[in-house]
C-alpha cells in the first residue's frame, strides 16, 4: 500500500456516496495517514492526543560524548582509578586496547535551583539546567558508530527503517507548507548517511531536506543551503512568465483528462515550490537577528560560529513552524570520538557546542518557545569508564547520557541511573526505543497507533518495543 | 525421545555429566562461530526423526499453547542468557526439556526446585537482578502442575485454503457480448467484468498516442521523429505487433526491463548499512539482467542462475560458469554491515536480508516475518524461517564474516591458474610496499633519535627562552619547537606541567622527556629492526609476510604530538631525502624501482564478480525470538511446508540453493509463475494484477482477475518461461491499446480502475525522465552496458572517494549510475528511486515542490539548462514550423493554432529570441504532458 497515492477525501466521499467505496481501503488509508483535505502528504494532521511539542529540534553530537566527564559524575572512579573493571567487560569496540579505570579530569559542581550537576565542561549548558532533563540511563546495542547511528535515527541498525523525523513529519505533517517539513541541517555524509533522515519505506514526501553537509564550511553551505532554490538564468520576472505558460499548458492538459487528481497535485507542487522559492530565503537569512542574539549563539567567535549558526537556523526554522530539525556536530570526521587524548580533545569539543546550545535553549525560553518546543540532545553512545590505549575512551551504548528540554518535559530533574562505574544503566533504563517512544508520545502521537503499512504487514519506529517514560513528562 | 504426539511430558532424569554439558557446549559455541558443526551424516539422521515425529501441529491442545505463549517466551527472555546452550550456568540449559527435568516435579509444583528459586525462597534466587512478577512465576506453576507439557518440533504442513497457494488453474476465456472489441484472450476475462458492471469498453487509443506509450513503456524513451514516421507510414494490418516486435529486438528494451527486475532485486552498487563499501564489479550483474531481458532467457533458467548460477555447468563444458556466477549477484548485492561488532547477528542479518528478498521476489511471500515467530497471517511458520535461513547460512557472502571489518566477497571469473598468479603478484607488490615503508620508517626513527631527540633538551629550552621573550626567535627547524611548545588555548593536556613549570622545573622536564623518548625511539628502531630483518629473507624465499611485530610499536601523546604534520620531529620528504644516508636512499630507491617494476609487470586484474559462493555447512537451529542467543529445536534445510509439503527429498549436499531454485521452478509450485506474470502486467499497466506484487499473502490483495493471472501464468509456464512472448500478449490486446480517457460512468464505477476500464496514465519514472531529457538535447550516450570508467574493474573514482555523485556529471543512462546506497544521487532520491535496500515492488509516485524546483532552476532542467538549450539548438535555427516540430519530438503530436500562438506571445515577452525558445523548450519539457503518458 505503501505505493498508493494519497486520495482526497472528497474523491473517497464521492465512491463511498455510491455504495462502492472500499472500508479496507478507507482503514488502511486512514492508517497509513496518507488522508488529508488537500491530498497533500505533508499537511498538517491532528496528532492522536494532544501534543505537549508542536516541533521537535535534536542537537546530536557525532563521535559520541563521554558521560562520566559531562552529566554523570562518578566519585568511585576517582576512588579506584588505575584499577582494573570489577565487573564483566561487555563487547568493546577495540578489545585489545581495554584499559583501567579512568577517573574524569573534570570537577562536577550542582547548577541552579534543582542542583544538577555538570561538569566543567560545559559551563554555559550547566546554567541552563533548571530547564533540563539529564537522562543518565540511555541504552542502545550499536557499538560501532555505524550501528549505534542507525539505531538511534531509526531504531534498528538491522534493516532499513524510516528515521525518527520521517515519521514525525508522516505523523503530523507540517504547519508551513512553504517549507520543508523537516530539515537536517548538515548532516554526516557516513556511518549511515543518508539514512538518518531517509523515509525508507515511507513515501519519498518524508525524507529530510539536508542543508550542506558535515564537511562543509558555513559560508559554503550558504552558497545554495537549499538545493534548486534560487532561478537560474532567468530573471524572476521571466520566471513569472514562465509559471503562467505552464499553468496554462497543464489546465489544458488536465482538462482534457478529468478526475485525475495526480495530474492537479503535480500542478500545486509547481505553486508550492514558487512560494518556497519566495520564503526559504529570508528563512535561512540572519541578518535580522540582533547583535546580541548573535552573540547568545556564539556567532561572533570562529570556534562556536558553526554549531551557534545551526543552533540559530534552528530557532529560525521552529519559529516558522518547520516541525523537525535535526543539527549535527560533526565535520570531515566524528567530533567526540576520542579513543585517545580524551584530555586535551573533549574540552575543545565542548566549547565549540557549549554555548550554541545554551543560546538556543535561552532564546527558544525568552521567545516563549520552549514550551512546545522539544529540544533533544545526544551522542550515539558515551563512553566507557575504563580508558582505551593512555589516554581515551573507547564507545559505551550500555550507558550513556543525554538531555531534553522544553516541550512538556519535566525540568530541572534528572532520570535514571547507571552503575557506580557508569558503565550500565541500571535505573529507570531508557533504552533508544523508549526515548523514541517518549519523543512521539511528547509530539502528541502513540508510538503503537503510528503505523504503516509496507510489504504485508504494519511497521512502527519502536518495532514491538518501546515504552514511554511518564515519569519525566511535566 | 517421545516421538508419540510430537509432546513430551517432562521426567526427571539423572543429571548429564558436566564433562558431557562441557562438550555439548563447546560443540554449540562452535557450532555458531564456524558454521560448520555437525556432520552431514547426523543432519540427515535428524531429518530422519523428525519425519517420524511429524504430528500435526494445529492438533496441539492447550497445554502446549500455554508452554509456548506463557513459559517459553519467559524462559527465553528471562533465563536462558545464562542457562541456555551458550553459558550453562550450573551445568543447566533451560531449553533442554531433558535437562529442565532436573529441577522440577510434573504436576507438584510445591516440590518443584525450580519454583523455589523463582520465589527467592532459598539461598538460591533467580533471576540474580531480581523477583519475577508474579504473574509469571504463577504461570511457570500453572505449566508444572498441568503435567509440565513440552512440545516437541512438530513439523506437518499446515491448511490453508488461501487463493495464492492453489494450483494454477486452466481457466478459458469467457464468451463475451463485446466480441468484435476484443483482440486476445486477456480482452475477454476483462471484458466479462466490465459487461456484469454495465461499462462500455474504452475506444482504442489514437496512433500517436499508442506509439508513445509502447515506446516508454519497452524502452523508457520518447519516440525519434524517424520511429514516428515509419510508425505513421505502416498503414497495413498488424502494423502495431511490427512495432512491438521492433521495440523488443532494440537493447533499449532490457535497459528498461531490467531495471524493473533491478528493483526487485534491490540492486546497489554498496553495501550500504554501516560503512557502505562499494561493491566494485556489482555492474557485472546488472548487464546480466540487461541481457538476460535483451536475450528472453528463459524465466526459469534466469531463477536457478540468480540463486545457484555457481553451482551450474556452464555453457561450454569445463569452464567456469561465468555468468551463473555473476547471476547470483541476487543474493550477494544485498546491504551488509562491515562493521557490526556482533559479527553473528551481522551474518544472520545478512541471512534474513537474503530470505527476504529470494521470498518476495519469487514467491510474493513475507517469510520473514517468521524470524522471531509463526507468521501471524500466513501459513509460514518459523521453522519454515530457519530451514531457509540454513541454506542462506550455508552460503558465503563475506570475505570473512568473524572479522572486524569484514569485506564482502569478490569471486574471481577466470580459472585458478589465471587468479593465482594475479593474485600472489599482487601480494608481492604489497608485501615488497611493506618493506619498502618500513626501511623507510626506520630511517626517520633513527635520524630522530641521532640528530633530534639527542638534541631535545635543549631544543626545548631556547624554545622557551625564545617565546618568553628572553632570547631571539631561533630559525629553520627549531622554530618547530617554539610552535609547538608555546601556551595555546588547545594546547595539549601532556603541555601543562610544562606550562606550569618555572626555569628549573622546565629543565628537568625537558631533560626527562628527552630520556623518555630515547627509549621510545630506541624501542621503535629495534623492532623495526627485528621486523626487518626477518622479513627480507621470507620475501626472497618468496613467503607471504605478517605485520607481526609492527602493529604494536611504542608510543604515546607527546610523540605522537612531536612527529604529526609540521611538528619538530616531523620528516618532510624533501628532509628525508636531505638527511638519509646515501646508503638508505639508495636502498630506497632500490627498493621503489622494484615496486614500480612489478606494478608494471602484473597481470592484469582479472574479471570479478560480487557474488556469493558454497560456505561451511551449519547445522541450523531455530533461533527462539529471532536471537540467536536461544538455540531451539535444530531444523534440516527444506522449503516452506505449506507449499511443498512435508514429503520433501533431503538435502544433504552443499548449500541447497541449487535444490531451492529447482523447487521455485518446479510444476508444483504455483506462485513463482503468478509472481512473475503480475510483476509484467505492473510493468505495463503500473499496477498489477495483484496490486501487491511482493505480497501474495493474506495480507496481500486479491487479484482483481484471478482467472486471468492463472490464464497468463499458464501461458508463461507453457510458452517455456518467454518474458517477451508475454510482452506480446499484452501489448496486443485491446485492454492494452484502449484509451486513458474514460467516461464519467467507468470513473464512477470503477474509481480504482480494478476492472481495467481505461488505460492508467502514468508518471515517467526519474530514469525515464532523464534520459528523455538527455535524449531530447541530443546528449544521450547510448553506450550499452559497462561502467562509467568504461567496463573497467577497478573501484571507479566516485565510488572510491565516497562521493556523493551527481548524475548531471554522466551522459549515460541512469540505470548505468552506481548506487550508492547511502548516497543515492539526489535526482534520484527526488523522484522516487527509493533507496535501494530491500525488494521494492513497485515504486512509491509523488507529486512535490522539491520536484518542481528541480525542474525549474537546476542545471538539468533549469532555464540555462544544457538540455533545454540542447533541445532547442537541435531543432536548429527557430522558424515558422520550429513550434510543430518541437510539440512532435517532445510531446509526440501537433500543436493546435492557439498553441502556436500563446508560444509566440510568450517568446515575444524576452529580451532574444533564444532565451525565449530556451525557456519555452523548458517548460514544454516541465510540462504534466511530457510527465505522463496515456
Amino acid at each position: 500500500m505503501s505505493t498508493r497515492q494519497p486520495v482526497s477525501r472528497r474523491a473517497l466521499l464521492r465512491q463511498s456516496a455510491l455504495g462502492i467505496g472500499s472500508l479496507g481501503l478507507y482503514n488502511l488509508l486512514a492508517e497509513n495517514r496518507l488522508l488529508g483535505a488537500t491530498g497533500s502528504p505533508l499537511e498538517a494532521r491532528q496528532p492522536h492526543f494532544a501534543p505537549r511539542a508542536k516541533r521537535v529540534i535534536f542537537l546530536f553530537m557525532h563521535g559520541g560524548v563521554s558521560h562520566v566527564d559531562t552529566f554523570d559524575p562518578k566519585p568511585r572512579l576517582k576512588l579506584d582509578h588505575g584499577k582494573p573493571l570489577p565487573i564483566k567487560r561487555e563487547l568493546t569496540f577495540n578489545e585489545k586496547a581495554a584499559g583501567a579505570l579512568l577517573q574524569s579530569p573534570w570537577a562536577f559542581s550542582q547548577h541552579g535551583q534543582s542542583g544538577t550537576p555538570v561538569s566543567e565542561l560545559f559551563p554555559e549548558v550547566a546554567s541552563c539546567v533548571d530547564d533540563m532533563c539529564v537522562v543518565r540511563s540511555m541504552v542502545g546495542e550499536g557499538v560501532d558508530h555505524g550501528a549505534a547511528m542507525l539505531q538511534l535515527f531509526t531504531g534498528t541498525f538491522s534493516f532499513t527503517r524510516p528515521s525518527i523525523g520521517s515519521w514525525t513529519l508522516y505523523g503530523l505533517g507540517t504547519e508551513n507548507q512553504n517549507l520543508p517539513g523537516f530539515i537536517t541541517i548538515k548532516p554526516t555524509q557516513w556511518q549511515g548517511g543518508d539514512k538518518l533522515f531517509g523515509p525508507s519505506f515511507l513515501p519519498g514526501a518524508y525524507q529530510g531536506t539536508a542543508i550542506g553537509s558535515s564537511a562543509m564550511q558555513v559560508d559554503d553551505v550558504l552558497s545554495e543551503p537549499i538545493a534548486h532554490l534560487a532561478p537560474r538564468d532567468v530573471t524572476t520576472q521571466e520566471q513569472q512568465y514562465e509559471l503562467d505558460l505552464l499553468r496554462q499548458m497543464n489546465a489544458r492538459h488536465a482538462g482534457d483528462r478529468r478526475y485525475d487528481q495526480n495530474l492537479e497535485a503535480r500542478i500545486q507542487a509547481f505553486e508550492l515550490g514558487f512560494r518556497m522559492q519566495l520564503e526559504a530565503p529570508e528563512a535561512l537569512d540572519t541578518a535580522g537577528e540582533s547583535e546580541a542574539t548573535k552573540k547568545l549563539y556564539g556567532l561572533d567567535e570562529d570556534v562556536t560560529r558553526d554549531f551557534g549558526w545551526q543552533c540559530l537556523m534552528a530557532r529560525r526554522f521552529a519559529e516558522r513552524g518547520v516541525r523537525v530539525v535535526q543539527c549535527t556536530h560533526s565535520g570531515v570526521e566524528e567530533k567526540w570520538d576520542h579513543h585517545s587524548d580524551i584530555l586535551r580533545l573533549h574540552p575543545l569539543r565542548a566549547r565549540e557546542v557549549d554555548k550554541p546550545i545554551a543560546g538556543l535553549i535561552k532564546d527558544l525560553k525568552s521567545r516563549g518557545m520552549l514550551d512546545d518546543t522539544l529540544v533533544v540532545w545526544s551522542g550515539e553512545f558515551g563512553r566507557t569508564p575504563f580508558s582505551q590505549g593512555a589516554d581515551g575512551r573507547d564507545h559505551n551504548p550500555y550507558g550513556f547520557s543525554m538531555f531534553m528540554a522544553g516541550g512538556g518535559v519535566k525540568p530541572g530533574i534528572t532520570y535514571g541511573a547507571t552503575d557506580e562505574f557508569g558503565y550500565h544503566a541500571i535505573e529507570d533504563r531508557m533504552h533508544i526505543h523508549d526515548l523514541h517512544a517518549t519523543i512521539l508520545h511528547l509530539m502528541g502521537l502513540d508510538h503503537e497507533r503510528l503505523t504503516y503499512h509496507y510489504g504485508g504487514r504494519a511497521f512502527r519506529l519502536t518495532d514491538v518495543a518501546g515504552v514511554v517514560a511518564d515519569k519525566i513528562l511535566a | 525421545m517421545n516421538c508419540g504426539r510430537g509432546t513430551i511430558t517432562i521426567r526427571p532424569v539423572e543429571p548429564p555429566l558436566s564433562g558431557a554439558t562441557q562438550n555439548r557446549a563447546m560443540g554449540s559455541i562452535r557450532r555458531i562461530q564456524i558454521g560448520a558443526g555437525r556432520t552431514r551424516r547426523s543432519l540427515r539422521a535428524d531429518w530422519f526423526l523428525l519425519l517420524l515425529c511429524a504430528v500435526p501441529l494445529f492438533g496441539q491442545d492447550a497445554r502446549e499453547t500455554f508452554f509456548e505463549n506463557q513459559v517459553r517466551p519467559l524462559l527465553a527472555e528471562r533465563c536462558t542468557v545464562c542457562h541456555g546452550p551458550q553459558l550453562q550456568s550450573g551445568n543447566l540449559d533451560l531449553t533442554q526439556p531433558q535437562q529442565v527435568a532436573r529441577v522440577i516435579v510434573p504436576g507438584d509444583p510445591d516440590a518443584s526446585r525450580l519454583i523455589a528459586v523463582l520465589n527467592h525462597s532459598g539461598d538460591v534466587k533467580m533471576p540474580p537482578t531480581g523477583k519475577l512478577p508474579d504473574e509469571d512465576i504463577s504461570a511457570v506453576r500453572e505449566w508444572i502442575e498441568s503435567g509440565a507439557v513440552w512440545p516437541q518440533s512438530t513439523e506437518s504442513a499446515p491448511t490453508t485454503d488461501h487463493w495464492s497457494f492453489r494450483p494454477i488453474g486452466r481457466f478459458d476465456p469467457p464468451e463475451i457480448k463485446t466480441a468484435s472489441w476484443a483482440n486476445t484472450a486477456i480482452d475477454r476475462f476483462v471484458a466479462a467484468r466490465l459487461e456484469s458492471k454495465g461499462i462500455e469498453p474504452n475506444p482504442q487509443a489514437d496512433k500517436l498516442i499508442l506509439l508513445r506509450r509502447a515506446k516508454f513503456d519497452l524502452h523508457g524513451l520518447p519516440p525519434t521523429i524517424a520511429e514516428i514516421e515509419e510508425f505513421v507510414g505502416d498503414g497495413r494490418d498488424g502494423a502495431f505487433a511490427r512495432l512491438v516486435d521492433r521495440l523488443l529486438a532494440s537493447p533499449e528494451y532490457g535497459e528498461r526491463w531490467g531495471r524493473h527486475w533491478l528493483d526487485v532485486a534491490r540492486y546497489a552498487d554498496s553495501t550500504g548499512v554501516d560503512e557502505d563499501h562499494p561493491y566494485a564489479h556489482a555492474w557485472r550483474y546488472r548487464d546480466y539482467v540487461v541481457t538476460a531481458f535483451n536475450d528472453d532467457l528463459p524465466y526459469d533458467q534466469f531463477v536457478r542462475e540468480q540463486l545457484a548460477g555457481d553451482l551450474l555447468p556452464a555453457d561450454t563444458p569445463g569452464e567456469i560458469n561465468t555468468r551463473g556466477i555473476v547471476a547470483t549477484g541476487f543474493l550477494g548485492l544485498g546491504p551488509k554491515a562491515l562493521a557490526q561488532r556482533d559479527s553473528i547477528q551481522k551474518r544472520y542479518d545478512v541471512v534474513d536480508e537474503q530470505i527476504d528478498t529470494t521470498a518476495k521476489t519469487f514467491l510474493g511471500l513475507t517469510v520473514a516475518c517468521s524470524r522471531c515467530h509463526d507468521h501471524k497471517f500466513d501459513p509460514i511458520l518459523t521453522t519454515d524461517y530457519y530451514a531457509l535461513a540454513s541454506i542462506f547460512a550455508s552460503t558465503r557472502s563475506y570475505e570473512e564474516w568473524g572479522r572486524n571489518g569484514s569485506e564482502s566477497l569478490s569471486i574471481p571469473l577466470v580459472p585458478d591458474d589465471v587468479y593465482q598468479p594475479y593474485k600472489n603478484h599482487q601480494d608481492r607488490v604489497q608485501d615488497r610496499k611493506r618493506i619498502r615503508s618500513t626501511t623507510e620508517q626506520l630511517a626517520v626513527e633513527r635520524y630522530r633519535l641521532d640528530a633530534l631527540i639527542s638534541g631535545m633538551e635543549s631544543a626545548m629550552m631556547n624554545a622557551r627562552a625564545a617565546y618568553l621573550g628572553q632570547a631571539a626567535m631561533p630559525d629553520g627547524d627549531q622554530s618547530a619547537w617554539v610552535e609547538f611548545l608555546r601556551p595555546r588555548p588547545d594546547s595539549p593536556s601532556y603541555l601543562k606541567p610544562w606550562h606550569e613549570a618555572d626555569a628549573v622545573e622546565a629543565q628537568a622536564f625537558a631533560q626527562a622527556q628527552q630520556q623518555r623518548l630515547t627509549q621510545v625511539a630506541a624501542d621503535r628502531a629495534r623492532m623495526l629492526e627485528v621486523w626487518l630483518a626477518a622479513a627480507e629473507p621470507k620475501y626472497q624465499a618468496g613467503e607471504r609476510l605478517t605485520t607481526e611485530g609492527l602493529q604494536d610499536l611504542p608510543t604515546d601523546s607527546l610523540y605522537t604530538g612531536l612527529t604529526e604534520d609540521d611538528a619538530p620531529l616531523f620528516l618532510s620528504d624533501e628532509v628525508k631525502e636531505s638527511v638519509f644516508a646515501e646508503e638508505t636512499r639508495k636502498r630506497l630507491a632500490a627498493l621503489q624501482s622494484e615496486v614500480d617494476e612489478l606494478e608494471r609487470t602484473s597481470p592484469p586484474q582479472p574479471a570479478m564478480a560480487d557474488a556469493v559462493s558454497e560456505g561451511e555447512l551449519v547445522a541450523q537451529h531455530v533461533f527462539v525470538r529471532g536471537s540467536y542467543k536461544n538455540e531451539g529445536e535444530a531444523v534440516p534445510k527444506r522449503f516452506p511446508l505449506v507449499i511443498a509439503g512435508t514429503q520433501q527429498p533431503v538435502i544433504n549436499e552443499g548449500s541447497g540453493r541449487r535444490e531451492l531454485a529447482e523447487w521455485l521452478v518446479s510444476a508444483d509450485n504455483p506462485l513463482p509463475a503468478r509472481v512473475m506474470v503480475n510483476r509484467v502486467w505492473q510493468g505495463h499497466f503500473g499496477d498489477g494484477l495483484v496490486r501487491t506484487p511482493n505480497n501474495f499473502g493474506k495480507v496481500g490483495e486479491r487479484p482483481t482477475h484471478d482467472k486471468l493471472l492463472d490464464f497468463l501464468a499458464r501461458e508463461f509456464r507453457e510458452s517455456g518461461w518467454s518474458i517477451k512472448a508475454l510482452h506480446r500478449l499484452i501489448m496486443t490486446s485491446a485492454v492494452y491499446q484502449q484509451s486513458s480517457v474514460a467516461s464519467e460512468q467507468a470513473w464512477d464505477v470503477d474509481p480504482e480502475n480494478r476492472l481495467w476500464s481505461r488505460f492508467p496514465r502514468r508518471r515517467l519514472s526519474v530514469e525515464e525522465i532523464r534520459d528523455s531529457y538527455l535524449a531530447l538535447s541530443g546528449a544521450l550516450d547510448r553506450t550499452v552496458g559497462g561502467t562509467l570508467d568504461a567496463g573497467s574493474d577497478e573501484i571507479s573514482e566516485v565510488q572510491r572517494n565516497n562521493r556523493r555523485l551527481n548524475p548531471d556529471d554522466y551522459t549515460r543512462r541512469t540505470l548505468y549510475i552506481p548506487i550508492m546506497r547511502n548516497k543515492v544521487p539526489f535526482l534520484l532520491g527526488l523522484f522516487d528511486f527509493g533507496d535501494a535496500t530491500t525488494t521494492t515492488g513497485k515504486r512509491a509516485l509523488s507529486n512535490v515542490a522539491p520536484q518542481a524546483l528541480y525542474l525549474m532552476n537546476s542545471e538539468f532542467g533549469g532555464g540555462g539548462s544544457r538540455n533545454a538549450k540542447g533541445l532547442a539548438r537541435r531543432l536548429a535555427e527557430p522558424s515558422d514550423d520550429f513550434i510543430d516540430r518541437l510539440y512532435m519530438t517532445v510531446l509526440v503530436r501537433s500543436p493546435q493554432d492557439s498553441e502556436r500562438a500563446a508560444a509566440q506571445d510568450f517568446i515575444s515577452q524576452f529580451a532574444s529570441e533564444e532565451a525565449g525558445w530556451t525557456s519555452f523548450c523548458k517548460m514544454l519539457l516541465a510540462s504534466n504532458e511530457f510527465h505522463y503518458v496515456d
